[in-house]
């Protein structure tokens, strides 16, 4: 899992969303290095049809 | 005032208490009189001091995660390593003012040297690097300059300020040292993002865009840009955005000239999604519009495209996500990303008001296109 700082006080997480257009769900993951949004990402749990990166942000941790 | 009226009102009857009551009233008074702006300046100069070696530090860290990057692409090439080092000292000059005919053009035509420059380096000594891997180098180089540049800025400032004893140049630099360490702090973070290729908050409007852009067919304009047609309730779209997922703005005003000039005579508005900076107070990821030339950077890619829209009579509208400087350089946060879903609704919504059905409408997503592809 990726974690960086935010400013000097904030940790923060980089998660991966992934979308299934078959299902309409949902994946979140931990960033991982080559990802990036558009991009195919590999079959959905559910129906195996091909998920896309949705989108890629940075979440604070909660203390 | 005070202390003139309160000193000879201490009586006692002992003279000791009243001549030590004298002096403690007294001496520090003489002595803020003759010597409190020294103080001052002995103050203010230790805590420039401990700002100025924060950004030497953050300076030294952003090298280092440069270098790290570079060791790994290029293992034992400590000739490329010295290279990049060397080009933390580049510079760029400026076009002359004095007479402000062209000097678009002319700046453009000196930032367009510079670009090319940098790559043709980075591109000869990361030969074995994908597109990819030579634009987070190309960024990185940017970000490790940006805070040489401010570190070494600081520092001058310091130096005159303590050699002169200038209380009003240090009293300035102790203002704004809180803001630019907040900056520089951004800036070596940023520097992890670009390292994993991680899209920055300024990568939304390519997000907007790129996600429209999904299933289309695309086609490459020049080296940096890419666009696609799509359609919405009966408008055409033509959708434009930088060449992701490289970290890379794109030649954004080129491509919309060769869209309206060339390639389209029929544009009827210019719609640009962009991020913009947030006032103190305002909320990150809230979206807004309005219209004008939604772009950043030195004002040339602006110029261009108000002179292009201009000449055509074509309306430009904007819409943009608030967020703050650090926010726009850093990592995407979540308030940003999740910003996706009231932009497209605000872009429908100002394509159906401001374009009749038919009619041809140019999308732009204006920003860095690292983590974004489309």
């Amino acid at each position: 899992m990726m974690g960086s700082e935010l400013g000097s006080e904030q940790k923060q997480m980089i998660y991966t969303v992934e979308h299934c257009d078959a299902c309409d769900i949902n994946n979140k993951r931990a960033f991982q290095k080559g990802d990036y949004v558009i991009k195919k990402s590999g079959k959905c749990p559910k129906c195996g049809a091909e998920m896309v990166i949705m989108s890629i942000y940075a979440e604070a941790l909660k203390r | 005032m005070l202390v003139f009226q309160l000193a000879p009102s201490i009586n006692s009857s002992n003279p000791l208490v009243t001549i030590l009551t004298q002096v403690l009233v007294w001496v520090p008074w003489i002595i803020l009189i003759f010597w409190g702006q020294r103080i001052q300046v002995s103050i203010s100069l230790g805590q420039v001091s401990r700002s100025l070696a924060r950004l030497k530090m953050l300076r030294d860290k952003s090298k280092q995660v440069l270098m790290g990057y570079v060791a790994a692409k290029a293992p034992g090439d400590a000739a490329t390593a010295a290279r990049l080092e060397e080009f933390l000292e580049y510079f760029t000059i400026p076009p002359v003012g004095l007479d402000p005919v062209g000097v678009v053009k002319r700046f453009d035509h000196i930032l367009t040297t510079q670009d090319k420059r940098i790559r043709r380096e980075v591109g000869e000594a990361f030969q074995k690097s994908d597109r990819i891997e030579r634009s987070i180098i190309e960024n990185m180089v940017g970000v490790a300059a940006a805070l040489n540049q401010i570190f070494k800025v600081i520092r001058h400032y310091y130096i005159l300020g303590k050699k002169g004893n200038n209380i009003y140049l240090l009293a300035q630099l102790q203002m704004i040292m809180p803001m630019l360490i907040k900056q520089a702090d951004a800036l070596v973070n940023a520097m992890t993002t670009l390292e994993l290729g991680q899209p920055l908050g300024d990568g939304i409007g390519p997000i907007a865009v790129g996600l429209l852009m999904k299933d289309k067919e695309k086609k490459e304009m020049g080296e940096e840009t890419v666009m696609a047609e799509s359609e919405y309730k009966g408008r055409k779209l033509v959708l434009v955005k930088a060449l992701g997922p490289e970290g890379s703005v794109g030649e954004i005003d080129d491509a919309l000239e060769k869209v309206v000039k060339k390639t389209y005579k029929d544009v009827s508005s210019i719609i640009m999604i962009d991020a913009a900076l947030k006032l103190e107070g305002e909320k990150t990821g809230d979206v807004s519009e309005g219209v004008g030339a939604a772009i950043g950077g030195y004002g040339i890619e602006k110029f261009k495209i108000e002179q292009l829209a201009y000449d055509k009579k074509i309306p430009i509208y904007a819409i943009v996500v608030r967020e703050s400087i650090i926010e726009a350089i850093g990592a995407m946060r979540k308030e940003i990303a999740e910003s996706i879903k009231q932009v497209h609704e605000t872009l429908f919504r100002v394509i159906e008001e401001s374009s009749p059905e038919g009619a041809r409408v140019v999308v732009v997503g204006v920003g860095n296109t690292l983590g974004v592809g489309q």
